[in-house]
């Protein structure tokens, strides 16, 4: 039995200690948000958060998870409306979408660190998750554009 | 009006066999509009057409009869329909049509065809559907119906009122009508508008569903052990360590493999792992890419089957005042969609249910009702949304295993595809070779262009789905015979496949030209990849054009201006690209620009790039016009102009499939690379205005991608680049050394 924090709520799992946590959350738990794409760590599909920092769930066994933080892409926001999420609408960011929610945790992840991101800052931080439609020029956008959103908000007084 | 009933004729028929790039369903798709005839009452709701249901509660469903897997159509089809149905594309919920061939005739995805084909009839069912509800308030409020506009969902009368669309749902399923009238392009609000992608909020916040998120209750989740060759096949197993690791189900023998069933995806993989199989390496033992380009040299020497012949492109050769020779290579390419295959499956006694993400919900019945026996009335299929298809997703090979699977199982299974499985026991975009030569007279004009293409035949690939699009009737042994004897006729008869030569005839002013084409089977299942044949021909036809304007002493693009006098949208596009990338004015110091135009399912695109090489190749800016006709939502033409640029970059730069005594070399993406967020170009599109039908939109920026870029680097490092992909003769060239060049 493994237990952990998923999105804010304790999560108790009965699996086996080297499953990694991408098919935890996708067969246990049925969070389907997070997605399989290549079960090696190279293309950033499966990011969630542990801890706060981006991590790639399809290489990482739940035993590591033990005790720690888990946030997927349906615990990013409470409602949907994270700024990265509105900015990825309004960039009509997603093509097929498979890849957009390890992008969007990937993003956030660069975003608590380094929240003015330059354009050499998003291709370091990004260039761990494929896109095979190509949003890369849209992804970009939107991750300056809810940079300006986070910060004209913060800016209030 | 279209015309509602046309029968398919003979030579719908044959045009129907020049389009299995993927455009079966121009002549089909009329069925559906039979439905104008009358409306139907279905519980209330109202149900005027395949496409359009409107219930009492003022809900309004768009059934999309087509596959989204990225370009874009569930928010475009639903702008066609509102244009004309005068609601908000917000307000309508889109659901997946069924796999319904008497209302949608058949329903596959490719050839950049939905919008083109569905151009007039979503429109038509929209039309329809606001005028039955026009009729149901006339009737209810006894006024005349030109007194009532509808408009944002409610049908208004200056004096009686408002009615919503729910509230005239019943009774407007009792009306009928049997013409509509479209409206004129000045009347659009919808068309032609940059609507946000309906599919978008879904798709940022993790509840879209995709064809791998699918879950049914008591579903089993099963992976396939494959042989390591391409087509191999097991000679034997033992499973006794697998069946007792937890969680097994059932560990079987499967035509292509073994299945090991289990009750989550990680269980089954590592069970999968414990099999000790033993394989034989089939049809593809010993076959190397080595070996085939060694095949391919010899035969692009003999002479093969015409595709265009003008002139006397031998004697115009031999008086040419200068000549060049240029030998190019393609590779084999996966499709690599980032959604891995895989497929849900149900058989139960007389009924089989499909949970997927498709291309074709028409080939996926077609595929189940070949191993269940069932008819395609009994074959549930339930499309969801992809995870990419680019082509891949018009096959049926994982559709068969999961039914395979379920059947023996007597449960739900879903099979999921490892990125391994995914790339080695893929169908693949063919491996080609080209020998161009060509001359220019002493002004420097082209005067003979000869070219030798050797693919092999992406046209045999469909003859396999044959049984898709024959009416149900046809006994199967005789498809069998139809399919076997079509491809022995393809292969051996002369004809060239009209898929893999697509856009090999350059549309250039050319007194003397010669393109022949020979086919070369390899045994590796080839299919149609993102743009198809002109993925290929479009490389080394604007390369080679590029080869003679430089060898005439000429300017690439005004050359191209002058040989397109008599192709005026082609030309519209290079001259509108070549405008906006200030073509003709010096490029920042250390950048090199190139240009490249290419016209494919009957649309036009060019692409001029700008790149520097110090360093390493940087590609900066790839500024590309388009003319697709008629534009639905320009955002989303302009994101698959994107889309197309850095797929076709991605293939021109790093990508390969290699065979090594029959196995896939590559694996996964460390070894099959896409372009990544610190590679991919400033891009810029424009559209020209035009009032033509719609056109092909979600492949077209693919094929004059590979040759802008090489045309750039040839100025930039006066190396002409004939290979693909373009990483190992880069990496010398850009070291000053001379990549190995095959001398013909």
């Amino acid at each position: 039995m493994v237990t952990f924090t998923l999105n804010g709520k304790p999560y108790s799992v009965d699996v086996e200690p080297d499953t990694p946590l991408l098919w935890v959350l996708r067969d246990t738990l049925g969070l389907t948000g997070t997605k399989f794409g290549c079960g090696m760590a190279l293309c950033g599909a499966c990011t969630v958060h542990l801890d706060g920092g981006a991590v790639r769930s399809c290489v990482l066994p739940i035993s590591e998870v033990a005790g720690r933080s888990v946030t997927t892409i349906e615990g990013l926001s409470p409602d949907g409306q994270h700024p990265l999420q509105q900015a990825w609408i309004a960039e009509n960011a997603p093509q097929c979408g498979y890849c957009q929610s390890g992008q969007i945790m990937s993003a956030a992840a660069m975003l608590s660190h380094c929240p003015q991101p330059t354009d050499e800052d998003i291709s370091t931080c990004m260039a761990g998750n494929l896109c095979r439609c190509g949003t890369y020029p849209r992804i970009r956008k939107a991750i300056h554009r809810a940079a300006a959103t986070m910060k004209a908000q913060g800016d209030k007084p | 009006m279209t015309t509602l009933d046309t029968p398919l004729s003979r030579r719908g028929f044959i045009k129907l066999v020049a389009l299995t790039g993927g455009g079966f369903s121009l002549g089909f798709l009329v069925e559906g509009c039979a439905h104008l005839k009358g409306a139907q009452a279905l519980g209330g709701a109202f149900h005027p057409n395949a496409w359009v249901r409107i219930t009492p509660d003022n809900v309004i469903t768009f059934f999309l009869d087509r596959a989204e897997m990225g370009q874009g159509i569930l928010t475009s089809h639903v702008q066609l329909l509102c244009e004309e149905l005068e609601v908000d594309p917000a307000r309508v919920r889109v659901e997946f049509a069924p796999a319904d061939r008497e209302a949608f005739g058949i329903q596959l995805t490719g050839g950049s065809t939905s919008t083109t084909s569905q151009w007039d009839i979503i429109r038509e069912a929209g039309a329809t559907a606001r005028e039955l509800l026009k009729q149901a308030a006339a009737r209810r409020w006894d006024v005349a119906i030109s007194e009532l506009r509808a408009e944002n969902g409610v049908i208004i009368h200056p004096r009686a009122g408002r009615l919503t669309y729910g509230e005239l749902a019943s009774g407007a399923a009792r009306e009928t009508i049997s013409e509509v009238k479209l409206k004129e392009p000045s009347a659009w609000k919808v068309i032609g508008q940059p609507q946000r992608r309906l599919d978008a909020p879904s798709k940022v916040n993790g509840t879209a569903e995709f064809s791998i998120d699918v879950r049914v209750p008591g579903m089993l989740y099963a992976v396939v052990l494959r042989p390591p060759a391409l087509r191999g096949s097991l000679k034997g197993f033992d499973a006794e360590a697998a069946k007792r690791a937890p969680g097994v189900k059932a560990v079987m023998e499967i035509p292509h493999g073994v299945a090991v069933v289990a009750d989550s995806t990680w269980r089954a993989k590592k069970a999968a792992a414990l099999v000790q199989a033993a394989w034989n390496d089939g049809p593809m033992a010993g076959f190397s890419s080595e070996k085939l380009h060694a095949a391919h040299v010899d035969r692009v020497k003999k002479l093969g089957k015409n595709v265009t012949t003008e002139g006397d492109a031998s004697a115009a050769l031999a008086k040419a005042s200068k000549r060049v020779k240029g030998f190019y290579q393609l590779p084999f390419l996966a499709h690599a969609c980032m959604e891995p295959m895989n497929c849900t499956a149900h058989v139960q006694e007389g009924r089989c249910d499909l949970w997927l993400g498709t291309q074709s919900v028409s080939i996926t019945q077609e595929v189940a009702a070949r191993i269940t026996g069932l008819p395609h009335a009994a074959i549930h299929v339930h499309n969801t949304l992809m995870g990419g298809g680019f082509g891949r997703r018009s096959t049926g090979d994982y559709v068969a295993e999961a039914v395979e699977i379920s059947q023996r199982v007597k449960a739900p299974v879903k099979v999921t595809w490892s990125r391994e499985d995914d790339m080695r026991h893929a169908q693949y975009r063919p491996a080609g070779v080209a020998l161009v030569e060509g001359g220019v007279d002493e002004k420097g004009m082209p005067v003979a262009w000869h070219h030798r293409m050797v693919t092999q035949s992406i046209a045999t690939a469909f003859m396999d789905l044959a049984g898709t699009f024959a009416p149900e009737w046809v006994p199967r042994p005789l498809l069998d015979f139809l399919q076997s004897g079509g491809k022995r006729f393809l292969e051996e008869a002369h004809l060239t496949d009209p898929i893999v030569t697509e856009g090999s005839s350059p549309p250039y002013a050319l007194p003397n030209l010669k393109v022949e084409a020979a086919q070369q089977e390899t045994g590796v299942p080839a299919f149609a990849w993102r743009s198809v044949g002109h993925s290929i021909n479009a490389f080394v036809v604007e390369s080679f054009l590029d080869e003679l304007a430089h060898l005439g002493g000429q300017d690439p693009f005004e050359l191209r201006r002058k040989l397109l006098a008599n192709a005026p949208r082609h030309k519209a596009v290079l001259e509108l690209c070549a405008e906006k990338i200030g073509w003709g004015t010096p490029p920042p110091a250390g950048r090199f620009r190139g240009i490249a135009q290419h016209s494919s399912f009957d649309s036009y695109c060019a692409h001029a790039v700008e790149i520097s090489v110090d360093g390493g190749l940087r590609v900066h800016r790839v500024v590309s016009a388009v003319d697709v006709g008629h534009v639905v939502n320009p955002d989303l033409v302009a994101a698959q102009v994107e889309s197309g640029i850095i797929f076709g970059l991605s293939a021109a730069l790093k990508q390969r499939i290699e065979l090594e005594n029959g196995r896939v070399r590559q694996g996964n993406f460390h070894n099959f690379p896409l372009l990544r967020m610190h590679e991919a170009p400033q891009i810029e599109t424009h559209i020209v205005s035009s009032r033509e039908k719609p056109t092909g939109v979600g492949e077209i920026a693919v094929p004059p991608m590979a040759p802008a870029l090489t045309n750039a680097l040839f100025v930039a490092t006066g190396h002409r680049f004939r290979r693909l992909p373009l990483e190992d003769d880069l990496a010398l060239v850009l070291q000053g050394k001379k990549p190995e060049e095959v001398v013909l």
